[in-house]
């Protein structure tokens, strides 16, 4: 189980001095990581794409373990776009291998932590045997609530746009004078989530790259140079501590 | 032999070969790759011996390695690895023909060991390549067009085969067993796509299913063939019930090349 931060921090460490610079209180409810840099990583170190992706779930481990313990409450992670089919075959068939033998292996932990996993993104396009894994888990970790992590996967901000319409038109008597923004929002894959507050972008893309178009209106971005297989607790810490530095108005002149 | 049998070697070979095909690293693969291609072009020199041939065991082995290697090294490329060789074939015969008894012998010798390293090495090469460029799933969809529609064609053609359709190389094949073959070559494709490669458009997931298995139903009854010219039905029996290595991947010889140039022609 993951307890709180104690002991997972090493006094003295820049990671501490970051923790202390935290308010705890204020942490955003729902951050948001595009995980980018992966093949980069391995291209520089001279190893194939998937040894990077390989190294990139060793964050992704990092960093949901540090968030749980953080006590955020929703991390969404872009791990498979709609466009990342145009990667090589082979890389796009060792992906899916990669996640199902996660799916297969890491589930335990889900369940001692009490984390919940939630899919987002268009589910008829992942490959069957991810899939099912994908299901199971989901059911399985459904009533766990100290943490959820949304996995992106065959995920479009663009076509989830789309596919919230097409489930507004189908509903029967479309009534266009009720559709608010919360109602739409209703309609997305995202409908139980809060929007994200806090959106991370590593290895120094300055894009959103079709990533949660509707729900990052007033999301606050902190984009990192370092490639995700080095992004650590200290990253995450300190993209924490700026983002609680900003001012978040919401468009209106005063803080909220 | 009995199904029984048939059927548990046919499990244990599943799982080995799910095993290395999963997990086994790009060098393991093709290593092991290379020991299977020896072992099936052994038994096809064993097959030549019956009909005194003369296969050159080593020079075939060598040629067949060297194909390989030409597949492994970007730098050494097919074109010479194969002239490479020839350099090797002719050389060795010119060292090894010291009698008017052994020429009489050259043309066919010459022909079996080099036909033999080349149908083998040359074809089911394509399997490293498939696996370093489509990567496992394409391979897993490959097995299940190819091992699907050679079940379909013995599970229906066995019951409901009439019209024969190759009376010289396979007696038993049928024009009916022919069409549930394709039938489950097809459905062996839809599989595929559904578990694994979901981005494939139907129609193109069901042409490389139909052409593969026509592919795999020439390479078959062509084995078949020159099994008969040297008399004989299994080309060895180290798989029980299922005959040689040889038999068992006879389908694959000619599908992983054809399927290889499929995927780089309708799935990109």
């Amino acid at each position: 189980m993951f307890e709180s931060l104690e002991g997972y921090i090493e006094p003295g460490s820049e990671e501490h001095d970051l923790v202390r610079r935290l308010d705890l209180a204020r942490l955003p409810g729902h951050v948001a990581v595009i995980m980018d840099g992966n093949g980069r990583w391995a291209k520089k170190r001279g190893l194939s794409r998937i040894e990077g992706h390989r190294a990139g779930s060793d964050s992704v481990r990092e960093i949901v373990e540090t968030s749980a313990r953080l006590g955020i409450k929703v991390l969404t992670l872009y791990a498979f776009s709609k466009e990342n089919w145009k990667r090589p075959r082979r890389e796009v068939s060792e992906l899916w291998s990669l996640l199902r033998g996660y799916l297969k292996k890491d589930a335990r932990v889900l369940m001692e932590n009490d984390l919940r996993l939630l899919v987002i993104g268009q589910k008829e396009g992942i490959p069957h045997i991810v899939l099912k894994e994908l299901e199971r888990v989901e059911r399985e970790t459904a009533g766990n609530g100290r943490m959820t992590i949304v996995l992106a996967l065959n995920y479009g901000g663009r076509s989830e746009i789309i596919d919230a319409v097409k489930r507004i038109v189908r509903e029967k008597p479309v009534d266009l004078d009720t559709l608010t923004e919360e109602s739409f929002s209703a309609h997305l894959y995202t409908a139980s989530l809060p929007d994200p507050d806090l959106l991370i972008r590593t290895s120094g893309e300055l894009r959103v790259s079709n990533f949660l178009l509707w729900q990052i209106a007033y999301a606050e971005m902190w984009m990192t140079p370092v490639l995700w297989p080095d992004f650590r607790k200290k990253h995450l810490l300190q993209a924490l501590v700026e983002y609680q530095q900003r001012e978040r108005r919401f468009g209106d002149i005063r803080p909220r | 032999m009995s199904l029984r049998k048939r059927t548990l070697t046919a499990s244990v070979l599943l799982c080995g070969l799910f095993l290395v095909i999963q997990f086994a690293s790009l060098l393991v693969f093709f290593l092991l790759l290379q020991a299977f291609i020896l072992a099936a072009l052994v038994e096809f020199y064993n097959l030549a011996d019956r009909r005194q041939l003369l296969p050159q065991r080593a020079l075939g082995a060598t040629c067949a390695l060297i194909i390989g290697a030409s597949f492994y090294f970007p730098w050494l490329g097919f074109e010479k690895g194969l002239l490479i060789c020839l350099l090797l074939t002719c050389t060795y015969f010119v060292v090894r023909i010291s009698t008017l008894e052994r020429l009489a012998s050259l043309p066919q010798s010459i022909a079996v060991t080099f036909f033999g390293a080349l149908y083998l090495s040359f074809t089911l090469n394509y399997l490293y390549r498939i696996r370093l460029e489509d990567g496992v799933f394409s391979i897993y969809f490959l097995f299940a067009v190819v091992f699907l529609g050679d079940s379909g064609a013995y599970f229906i053609g066995k019951p409901f085969g009439r019209k024969k359709m190759t009376p010289v190389a396979s007696p038993n094949k049928t024009w009916e067993g022919s069409a549930g073959g394709i039938l489950f070559a097809c459905l062996g494709a839809l599989a595929a796509r559904k578990l694994l490669l979901p981005e494939i458009v139907l129609w193109k997931a069901l042409l490389c299913g139909v052409l593969i298995h026509a592919a795999a139903q020439i390479s078959d009854p062509f084995e078949s063939l020159f099994k008969r010219a040297v008399g004989i039905k299994d080309s060895s029996s180290v798989l029980p019930g299922h005959g040689g290595f040889l038999d068992r991947i006879d389908s694959l010889i000619l599908a992983s090349p054809v399927f290889y140039y499929l995927v780089k022609a309708l799935w990109k």
